[in-house]
């Protein structure tokens, strides 16, 4: 456990690091001298951080156990801070839209695009017939007494979350209409396979939201399910939290790998337009 | 092929203006047929880069002379009457010269001659009507 405590807070602050590192889109890199010497800039500043963060982590756990844990929120100023504006400067088409440059004609196809063209609305009744059935089932967990935690405690842990994964199950169509409305920007003579790319990196998200909302509800529900049947103190808090890690991982590379693929329509755009 | 509109914002005529003669002409190219949905008002702002007041209101004109409608929970659509003319033969005839009027001044006054002139009228005409 004291293990996890030092490792936990390194591994979160060396990430931003590791995937500037190791991130290759296959996207243009930024040719503009000013904005590589930033990008350079950037990366010293990254690397100095990290290794200062890492040490900062290293002495606290050292002279105060258990303190060094809490400093994985210096996660944030440095992914934040350095490795998402170094990434978005060193491949310049992950932060366009796409859109022509003034003085070229701007066109835009007069299609509707209707989320319920990738996801039907079937789908998401299931989802809400998945809510229903889970939920029963930690209502059944709670009612049969099963669970030995008190009444205050299964009132202020199971019950809410039901209540967030309905929340899930109502946000999901919210966010697939919004990834729906993501501009689409055409250069005057656009070709048939770019509204093809389009219509690919649309169901690719509308897909991606699909599943993710799924499998929080799951992972969600599942989490009062097992305290509502007193499954609790099993080694299913460890299970839980690698099972929410991964999940929250997979977030990440879904929406790294949306944001790539956005990026390289962007840069076929900018390839039609100075042709 | 889905149906596309093109606006210049370097061009001196208003936004609205280009966005309305964009919908109009791919309906009159049927393009897209009465009954066929409109992109919404946000789509079409964030498509071509533009403020979603500037699409609002161009459907609104478009709403104003009768090829589109708008409700509530379908959102806008091309109007069954579309494809009729909403006014009377006359005004739409009197509108058409004194547009082609004002084209053909310009045409002249930026140098271009009679024959050039023609054939581009009649290339335009090409798109909307079949050739004689």
């Amino acid at each position: 456990m004291d293990l996890f405590r030092i490792l936990f807070p390194i591994g979160m602050i060396v990430a931003p690091l590791a995937f500037c590192v190791l991130f290759r889109p296959g996207l243009m890199r930024v040719e503009d001298p000013a904005a590589q010497e930033k990008v350079r800039r950037l990366m010293t500043w990254l690397i100095v951080g990290t290794f200062a963060s890492v040490g900062a982590v290293i002495g606290v756990q050292l002279v105060y156990p258990f303190g060094g844990s809490f400093l994985w929120l210096l996660f944030f100023p440095l992914w934040f801070g350095l490795a998402m504006p170094l990434t978005a400067k060193k491949y310049p088409s992950l932060s366009t839209q796409g859109h022509a440059q003034a003085g070229a004609p701007r066109a835009a196809s007069l299609e509707r695009r209707e989320p319920e063209s990738v996801i039907p609305r079937a789908a998401w009744t299931a989802l809400w017939v998945m809510w229903l059935a889970m939920t029963g089932l930690v209502v059944a967990g709670l009612a049969t007494g099963a669970s030995s935690i008190s009444q205050t405690i299964a009132m202020a842990v199971i019950v809410p979350q039901p209540v967030i994964a309905g929340l899930i199950c109502i946000l999901g169509p919210f966010c697939t209409r919004l990834a729906m409305m993501e501009a689409e920007p055409l250069p005057e003579d656009a070709p048939e396979d770019l509204l093809t790319a389009y219509e690919r990196h649309r169901a690719f998200k509308a897909r991606f939201f699909y599943i993710l909302s799924a499998l929080l509800v799951v992972c969600v529900l599942g989490v009062a399910g097992a305290f509502a049947w007193g499954l609790e103190g099993s080694g299913l808090g460890i299970a839980g939290a690698i099972v929410g890690s991964l999940v929250g991982v997979a977030g990440g590379v879904f929406g790294t790998m949306a944001s790539t693929r956005r990026a390289k329509i962007n840069e076929q755009i900018a390839r039609l337009q100075t042709a | 092929m889905a149906a596309r509109i093109a606006i210049s914002l370097e061009s001196p005529i208003p936004l609205v203006e280009q966005i309305v003669a964009g919908v109009r002409e791919v309906i009159a190219l049927g393009e897209i047929a009465p009954g066929d949905s409109l992109p919404t008002v946000r789509q079409l702002a964030a498509d071509l880069g533009v403020n979603m007041n500037t699409v609002a209101r161009a459907y609104r004109a478009l709403e104003g002379d009768g090829l589109v409608q708008t409700r509530r929970g379908r959102g806008t659509t091309v109007a069954a009457s579309a494809e009729a003319p909403a006014r009377d033969i006359e005004s739409i005839r009197a509108e058409l010269a004194a547009r082609t009027r004002d084209a053909l001044a310009s045409a002249r006054l930026g140098g271009l001659s009679r024959d050039e002139a023609r054939d581009l009228l009649l290339e335009q005409m090409d798109l909307f009507w079949d050739k004689e």
